[in-house]
């Protein structure tokens, strides 16, 4: 079950932060990697989305969502204040967008650097950076963060998480994510 | 949301599933709605909401889509019989829905052509029951509460008829629940 760490909104402005991505085109819309590219778990993870019938956004579909990055689309002293707060040092992070109507389907976050992460002793978070809004749920492992507080910090049962996101409302929904090494 | 209890060993909710898995549905939301939106109280103010946040059905090309199954036609009534005795309430309006993989119920409250009938019974009394075994991927939203991974054959009672809430699949397995209407036996 995922940890309640506490809230950071008295030391991060996350209307500020969202006012911004609102009016900035993201890196990407997730997911990055194909199905077919040769990372720990994406294949088994590709087959399972196919079989059940997600489509992707790029394929006329509501599977995907968009991805924004420290200095290039948000103020990486953020980064650096969360990482004081959870007293983790970042290795990755970055914020995602959900618009109405879309979804990330269950899965966990393969990366390229899956080899590396595995010798580290890392932990992973998420902050709830919108205001509490009817229709914005994730669920990670069997537990669901739906309605929380802005600003919430909650500790991942593992960087392997199964989890997934959701939008049924009508406003963007924004989620801080954030993993590294335990100091 | 009130939890009522579960409906334990009365229902066989797995059987009832296996029997829908194998059958088309007596019709899909929001489509019956949408063939006359002026007709049905309120649903023409959950529409436009849908259509400002860029929401689209099946078939526009979106997920907002569920399936609808009714008893005797595509389920046994004595299903009905038993949650009716269960929750001591009369019958009104009983049906099953089937959220698919990658398909949501978007945010809606469930306007019905029966409006001022539904408005005039007394006592009116509204249920679901989560029928599927905890699955992940399926949530239930209404304003402030969401219901995940909940256990089968557990029922909450409505705060009221009309609560706003929605419904998303984004796991691997259909997502069925079973849904109740109709007055109160209780004083």
């Amino acid at each position: 079950m995922a940890e309640l760490i506490g809230n950071i909104s008295q030391l991060i402005d996350w209307d500020s932060v969202i006012l911004k991505l609102e009016n900035t085109e993201p890196g990407y819309i997730g997911p990055r990697h194909k199905g077919s590219d040769d990372i720990i778990g994406i294949q088994e993870m590709a087959k399972l989305w196919d079989d059940a019938g997600f489509i992707l956004i790029k394929d006329g579909g509501n599977a995907g969502w968009d991805m924004f990055f420290p200095k290039v689309h948000f103020d990486e002293n953020i980064v650096t204040i969360f990482s004081e707060y959870v007293n983790v040092q970042p290795l990755s992070c970055w914020i995602s967008r959900i618009n109405p109507g879309c979804m990330t389907p269950w899965h966990w976050d393969c990366n390229d650097n899956e080899e590396y992460y595995e010798t580290l002793n890392t932990a992973r978070f998420t902050c709830q950076i919108s205001k509490p809004t009817v229709g914005h749920a994730v669920m990670i492992e069997d537990h669901c963060l739906y309605f929380e507080n802005q600003g919430t910090v909650y500790k991942w049962p593992s960087r392997k998480s199964w989890h997934g996101g959701i939008n049924c409302g009508f406003k963007p929904k924004y989620l801080f994510n954030f993993f590294g090494i335990v100091k | 949301m009130k939890y009522v209890g579960n409906t334990g060993n009365l229902i066989n909710w797995d059987e009832v599933i296996e029997q829908l898995r194998g059958q088309p549905p007596a019709h899909t939301g929001p489509d019956n709605s949408m063939s006359d939106p002026d007709n049905i109280v309120g649903f023409k103010e959950i529409l436009d909401n849908w259509n400002k946040a860029g929401v689209k059905k099946l078939s526009e090309g979106g997920t907002n889509n569920w399936d609808m199954y009714l008893p005797s036609k595509n389920f046994d009534q004595t299903v009905v019989d038993k949650f009716s005795e269960i929750v001591q309430a009369d019958v009104l309006f009983a049906w099953i829905s089937n959220i698919h993989p990658g398909c949501m119920a978007h945010w809606h409250w469930d306007t019905s052509s029966k409006e001022d009938y539904f408005n005039s019974v007394p006592n009116m009394v509204r249920y679901c029951c989560f029928i599927n075994k905890p699955t992940y991927g399926h949530v239930f939203m209404t304003s402030d509460l969401a219901f995940a991974y909940s256990n089968q054959g557990d029922i909450f009672e409505w705060p009221s008829r009309k609560l706003w809430h929605g419904g998303v699949n984004f796991g691997f397995e259909e997502k069925y629940t079973f849904h109740f209407l109709g007055p109160s036996r209780k004083k």
